[in-house]
């Protein structure tokens, strides 16, 4: 046979096997877009390197969300998840905030074990468990899930160790898990110099974050780093931890607690001055079915952040407490109160990294079928960012925004 | 010809014996009842041997020889227990059915499975349909049925067929809370108690054996099974006593109500 009639056959033989391998998996593609209306008397966003902690400083219309996740299975109990977004604001207007491969094959043990492996976020909270880790709440997160969307992802690995009650006839289910990562070295430093935030922006992989150019910061005669954030850049080479436990009734009440340790070493800084903060915290998140109709969702963190030789220390720590009521199948209301605070404890004063605030939401929904809503939300935020003089501005600011939104996924 | 004849003489002089005395009158009639005798007997086993065989290869008899009995669970306390399995076992339990049988289902609604519990026939297929808007991965490692099947979102998968009786526990592999019963009976006398305990089954021949199983029964086999001479009979009820309590429910795993079957 010459070489030439021998290219079409293998073509032929490689898509076929292309061919029934694609016809052994299955993928389920979602999409969510919403589309909002904007009030807010916001001056100037951090997105657009301002001082304002809410993600839009402009009235009118704005694509807030246009996600698409390609769930794939695999078969034998391998499956992958890819999440992607478009953004009209920020560093990319396209990319990924997820990519993970998970394993998690039949077992007959009642105690079940399961792998993660990519980037993900890990499963602290219970505020974001709609399609593509978004709210089905409220449309902005809490402070303190808006911190872990910008800031936050795992590269790496994650192993659960699970069993659910019901296969043990108990009401009582657990699970513990631990991950390790890289790639997450600056994790802190938004936090720190800007404070905490509120709004729905999960930043991209590999994407580079703004905020306020403060002069202490990017003086050379001071701390001399950029004014954005490579959150998930990896600068020191060391290996990240984590530690998670679960412990559930029933399905009516959930308390998950976690500790976090990226273990970087505070003292490595990169040619462009990017340094690697070492940051803990705890977190503690708890989920209760009040009623047929009502919930309950709140959680707690707490930790410290270190960059250098104490030149930046902060503690940290926010909470936020949640109800939701379901009126119907289609009209739901949200309210959550929340508050936040970075308190700094460092070699540098003239770097006056003290931040906190309170904040309130509400959020009524109205879904019309499976395939659209439209909502209203309201938030106000009373904050204080004691670095805001060094750029001629008021410490304190209190912003309101209001949106309604029509969101339409498939 | 000649036989003919000489059975028309026989007939004639006979006629004229009776005509001629009574003591020839008496012998020709003990005759003729030995006979007679002879032919009922004859006629009676060939009459029970056709029955017989009517009953063993006519599906028309079988069916007239039905019964209907109530059959009526309790708890150790004597409390009557609703939603318990009851299959009785007679002589005609292993008849296979000729009636085509239906596909059962086990759906999924809201992320359980629904019913909780579904009770089919031996050689009866289930479709697990997913009304669900997210991916489902169905299993069991029961004995009785060992399969796995992946109910992905708005895609049907095949139905199942349950070729043994017994029981078998559903489990799904992505929602780990999610769990579901299909009992495997016999044949098709099987029924589900009521509120006051009592199921009502048609039957077919005499009770041998009364089965009873709910899966948050304690009984040391699986099933709680009682011989027709251990019944009690009360009312018009046969009554089965569990030996142990039954666990505590835990239908608060799920939110939609898994007593309605």
């Amino acid at each position: 046979m010459s070489i030439d009639r021998f290219y079409p056959i293998a073509c032929a033989l490689i898509l076929s096997a292309v061919s029934i391998s694609i016809t052994a998996q299955h993928h389920a593609i979602s999409g969510i877009t919403r589309l909002s209306l904007i009030d807010t008397n916001a001056n100037q966003s951090f997105i657009n390197e301002g001082t304002d902690i809410l993600r839009f400083d402009e009235n009118g219309l704005v694509i807030s969300q246009a996600a698409i996740e390609v769930k794939s299975d695999w078969g034998k109990g391998l499956t992958s998840n890819l999440t992607a977004f478009y953004h009209e604001d920020g560093d990319l207007s396209f990319g990924l905030t997820e990519a993970y491969v998970k394993y998690r094959p039949l077992q007959r043990s009642s105690k079940k074990w399961q792998v993660r492996l990519g980037s993900f976020y890990p499963e602290m909270s219970f505020e974001n468990t709609d399609t593509a880790w978004l709210s089905p709440d409220t449309y902005q997160f809490s402070a303190i899930n808006a911190w872990i969307a910008e800031e936050m992802r795992i590269n790496g690995l994650e192993v659960a160790y699970s069993q659910n009650g019901r296969s043990v006839r108990s009401k009582w289910s657990w699970d513990v898990r631990a991950g390790l990562f890289k790639g997450n070295d600056t994790f802190g430093s938004y936090l720190t110099w800007r404070g905490f935030s509120a709004h729905d922006r999960q930043s991209l992989i590999n994407e580079t974050v703004m905020f306020a150019p403060y002069p202490e910061v990017i003086n050379p005669n001071t701390i001399w780093s950029p004014n954005d954030v490579q959150p998930f850049r990896e600068i020191d080479g060391r290996w990240g931890v984590y530690v998670g436990t679960h412990l559930a009734y029933l399905r009516r009440a959930e308390l998950r607690y976690y500790f976090y340790d990226n273990r970087a070493d505070p003292n490595k800084l990169t040619p462009e001055r990017y340094y690697a903060w070492h940051t803990i915290f705890h977190s503690l998140a708890f989920n209760m079915q009040l009623t047929e109709s009502t919930d309950l969702k709140m959680q707690v963190i707490d930790g410290s952040t270190l960059m250098g030789y104490r030149v930046v220390y902060a503690d940290f720590s926010a909470a936020y407490f949640q109800l939701n009521h379901q009126f119907s199948d289609k009209l739901q209301a949200t309210a959550r109160l929340e508050t936040f605070d970075v308190f700094e404890n460092d070699n540098m004063p003239l770097d006056n990294n003290h931040s906190n605030g309170v904040g309130a939401t509400v959020n009524i929904q109205y879904q019309f079928n499976k395939h659209y809503s439209l909502g209203i939300e309201h938030s106000a935020i009373k904050n204080y960012a004691y670095n805001r003089p060094s750029l001629g501005l008021s410490p304190k600011a209190v912003v309101h925004q209001w949106q309604l939104t029509l969101e339409a996924r498939f | 010809m000649n036989k003919l004849n000489i059975t028309k003489h026989i007939n004639f002089e006979s006629l004229l014996r009776l005509k001629n005395g009574k003591v020839c009158i008496e012998e020709e009639n003990k005759q003729d009842n030995d006979v007679n005798t002879f032919i009922s007997i004859l006629s009676a086993i060939l009459i029970c041997l056709y029955l017989s065989i009517m009953v063993l290869f006519s599906p028309s008899v079988l069916a007239n020889s039905e019964t209907s009995i109530d059959v009526q669970v309790l708890a150790a306390d004597g409390t009557p227990l609703a939603s318990m399995i009851v299959e009785i076992e007679t002589a005609n339990s292993n008849t296979v059915s000729t009636k085509e049988k239906s596909i059962a289902i086990m759906d999924q609604i809201d992320q359980q499975f629904f019913p909780h519990i579904l009770v089919v026939e031996k050689g009866q297929a289930v479709s697990f349909p997913n009304s669900d808007d997210i991916q489902h991965h169905v299993y069991s490692f029961s004995p009785t049925k060992t399969f796995e099947q992946q109910l992905f979102k708005g895609k049907d998968a095949h139905p199942i067929l349950f070729e043994q009786s017994g029981i078998v526990e559903l489990g799904c592999n992505i929602h780990d809370w999610m769990q579901g019963f299909i009992y495997v009976a016999q044949g098709n006398q099987y029924g589900v108690t009521n509120d006051n305990g009592v199921a009502k089954i048609t039957i077919n021949g005499g009770v041998q054996k009364v089965h009873v199983w709910h899966p948050l029964m304690q009984e040391e086999n699986m099933r709680l099974s009682v011989q027709a001479s251990k019944l009690t009979l009360k009312n018009g009820l046969y009554q089965v006593s569990l030996t142990k309590p039954m666990i505590e429910s835990l239908s608060d795993y799920e939110r939609l109500n898994i007593d309605v079957y």
